[in-house]
Parts: structure tokens; sequence; C-alpha cells
């Protein structure tokens, strides 16, 4: 569904990924590993082209994704979560959520409306559809991100360590929402650093190093006996 | 029997004194509108290329002087200036004047533009760049992201800086009065010359000035507070 070929990307001499090529299959949810600085975010940030690759290029359905031609069109159908929430301070909750349908998908604020209280139902949070993002906690925030990125009912979901920025006790009730989004037909690209949560709901593991995939597979193999020394080490700190 | 403050003396003075008040308020509040005009046509300039360089060099001149040379300048230097040009290279016969309140409208715009051009800037760059992500990641155009998010939070930001650049205004225009606009300041000097008192008339100017600022820092904190998004 999204194929990434001869990705690199430097940041000014700093060369952070590496010749990346890849495949994210559809309805699947990958969960991309490694360390800091390994180059997962940015390689997360490429697909949507928050980051223009420095060479290489990333196809949507086959339709090769340019940062001026199409990323419009591509940005409506690739939803993406950040680590520290980027809410609108200025909206409210429900004013998050049914923004971009209003100005970039043209829907009339009743169905807009409509659509974004299914979605804070979904997601758990509907008592504070009228609250500014100031008065909510950090987990509350977080879903309140995942239903705006739902609400343009998109086929991809990019998230970028989602539950980083969150104090420990709020880290479940956002899994819990991400969790509901897998086997849904939605494909999930996810950095994280929940191992357990990626054991749990991964379909396919990326993991990276130093700006390369070192290992990718099957959940079930990269878990139970990663083939490289790298990906050993990792698992070993980590579990 | 020492007389410190002789109130019967200047009561009669006193409505005199406080017509003054329209002046300075005009001149403060023409020069700010102006003034935010003009400064957010020189942030925008600082964001192009070639146009960014006269912007700070607006700016460095406009900060770097200070505005009683900057009103001479254009009430005393810039009409003898245009006469001599239209006398020596057009042979002209006619006389350019410039009123002493268009002189003080157009000095304090233009001085004013300078300062609310930098807090426009610091209020833009105040913008968290996580929700301008965002905005771009949903595929929001960059109109709209400016339009919806970028400048009303960045209104918000600088508000009360602007507000502070507006009491400022407020107390720095009475330098007109070196231009003889009969500003609060000229007035008190004129009671002054007519009446021999120094100190009466600049209690009641000082007091004028006071409640004036108090009133516009009460009111600017009420809109603060109701402009906070929460």
């Amino acid at each position: 569904m999204i194929k990434v070929k001869q990705l690199n990307k430097y940041f000014g001499d700093l060369h952070v990924l590496k010749n990346i090529n890849f495949s994210f299959q559809e309805g699947k949810t990958t969960v991309i590993l490694g360390s800091s600085g390994s180059g997962k975010s940015t390689l997360l940030r490429c697909i949507n082209m928050l980051e223009t690759p420095t060479d290489g290029s990333i196809y949507y359905r086959n339709e090769i994704i340019d940062p001026v031609k199409n990323i419009k069109l591509i940005r409506q159908k690739i939803g993406m979560v950040f680590q520290s929430f980027n809410l609108f301070s200025n909206m409210t909750v429900i004013e998050n959520v049914t923004y971009a349908l209003k100005v970039v998908k043209k829907m009339p604020n009743e169905e807009a409306i409509n659509t974004a209280l299914v979605l804070l139902k979904r997601v758990g949070i509907s008592d504070k559809k009228d609250a500014y993002p100031s008065k909510l906690s950090g987990g509350q925030k977080q879903r309140v991100a995942i239903a705006r990125a739902l609400a343009m009912n998109p086929e991809v979901i990019l998230f970028d360590e989602p539950t980083s920025a969150l104090d420990p006790e709020m880290v479940s009730e956002v899994l819990e929402v991400m969790k509901t989004l897998t086997h849904t037909g939605l494909t999930n690209i996810i950095v994280s650093h929940e191992m357990g949560f990626a054991k749990e709901v991964a379909d396919y593991i990326i993991y990276m190093d130093d700006g390369m995939i070192i290992e990718e597979g099957p959940k079930e193999d990269f878990f139970k006996k990663p083939k490289t020394k790298r990906a050993q080490d990792f698992l070993q700190k980590i579990l | 029997m020492l007389t410190i403050f002789n109130f019967h003396a200047i009561s009669e003075w006193i409505p005199y004194i406080s017509k003054g008040v329209g002046y300075t308020l005009l001149i403060a509040l023409l020069a700010s509108i102006f003034g935010v005009v003009l400064g957010i046509i020189l942030t925008l300039m600082s964001r192009h290329k070639i146009l960014k360089k006269f912007s700070y060099f607006y700016i460095d001149i406009f900060r770097g002087t200070p505005v009683i040379l900057q009103l001479s300048m254009v009430y005393f230097a810039f009409p003898t200036l245009i006469n001599s040009i239209l006398r020596d290279v057009f042979f002209l016969d006619v006389t350019f004047m410039l009123s002493a309140f268009l002189a003080a409208i157009i000095t304090f715009s233009l001085n004013s533009g300078a300062y609310i051009s930098e807090i426009i800037r610091s209020g833009i760059n105040s913008v968290d760049k996580g929700e301008i992500e965002a905005a771009r990641a949903l595929g929001v155009s960059n109109f709209h992201i400016y339009k919806d998010i970028i400048l009303p939070i960045a209104f918000k930001n600088s508000f009360p800086a602007l507000m502070n650049e507006f009491i400022t205004l407020v107390k720095e225009s009475s330098i007109v009065s070196v231009i003889g606009l009969q500003d609060l300041m000229r007035r008190s000097q004129i009671v002054t010359s007519q009446t021999y008192m120094y100190f009466e008339p600049l209690i009641i100017v000082g007091i004028i000035y006071y409640v004036v600022v108090k009133i516009l820092t009460l009111l600017s904190r009420q809109i603060e507070s109701r402009l906070q998004y929460d």
C-alpha cells in the first residue's frame, strides 16, 4: 500500500535515513522499533512529507507522493497522531475534530459535528466536547487527536510515539483506543517504545538502528528468534 | 501661609486642560491602527528574500532614533525639503504644508509600525510548530493555517504587548507639544505662561495621564482574560 524506495534523508551532514526500502501492507499494523536517534520518526514523517526526503521516493497505492503536486490529497488519506498531541489550542475538542472536515473536505457544519460526536464517543471523551485542550489530561488530548485523525476517514494512520509524552497511568487508555483500530481494515504504522503493546497488536515489526532497517518480519519471528545480533541485543535490553 | 497646591486658582483651567486628552487619545488610536497595518506589512516583507532587507533597515532606523527627532524631521525638515524640490527642480510656485496634527499622526504611525512589527513577529514565532504540523498533516492549506491557527493564536499571544504599545503611545504622544499641538502637555505649558503656576497644571495633567493609563490597563486585562482559551 505504501512503498518506500531507496529513501535517503540528510539533516545537514547528518545521514539519518540510509537507503530505506520497505512496503507497508494494507490493513496491517506495522510497529517500527529502535532506540532514540535511529531514524524511525523521520521515516514516519517522510511518508506524509512533513520531512522532505533528500533522495528516493515513496508510493501511495502506486502513485508517487510528491511534496507539491498531490500531497494535500494524500494527506487526507493518511492521518497522523503525534507524540505531543498537537491539538489546536485555540479550538475546543469538537472544533479540533470538525475543523479539517469543514475546511478540507468542505463538509457542512451539521454533518461534521455529527461525525465528530460519533468519533468522540468512540474514543470515550464526548463529555469533554466543549472543553479547550488546555483543560484536558495528556491521555484525553491524545484520544482527541486520534478522533481528529479518524474524522477524515483515512486509510492509513501514522502514530509517532503516541504514548511517550504521557504519564504512565494514562498510557493504557490511549493504547486501548489504538487497539480498537487494528483489524478494522485501517493500515496502522506505529513508532513506539511500548514493547508489550507491539507484541500484542503488531502484525509486522521493523527494527531500525543508525538510520537503517536492520530487521523486519512478522511479529512472531521478530520476538521469538531475531536474526541479527543488534536486534537480539535490543530485545534483551528492553524486555 | 504656604500654599502648595492652589486648587482655587487652577480649578477654572481644568476644563481647558482636559480638552487636550482628545488629541492625546486620537493620536494614540490612529497611530496604533496605522501602526498595526504597517507592522503587518513589515512582518510580511521580512519573510521575503529581498524585501526583508528593507524591513530590517526600517525597523532599525525607527527603533534606533528618538521620537522627537522623527517628529521634527516630519514636521520641520520634510516639508522644507519638499518645498525646495518643488521650487528648484520643478520650478513650481506652490508651498507644501503639513499640519501639526497630521505630522504627529504620520510620525507616531511610522514609529509604532516598527515596534508593532516586532511584536507581531514574535507572536507568530510563539505559535507551537506542532499545531501547524498537525494542520498540514490533515491536508489544510497554508492560507487556512494562517487564517485559522497562526493569526488567532499569534494575536492572543501578542495582545498584552500590543496593548502595552498603545499605552506607551498615549504617554509618548506628549512630545507633540514641541510642534505646538494642543495636547495635555502643551495646555499645561500654556496655563503656566498665563498664570505663572508650574506645579498645579502639571499635577492636573499628571492625574489625567495616570487615570487614562489606569483605565486602559484595566481594560486590557479584562480583554486578555477573555482571550484565554480555557
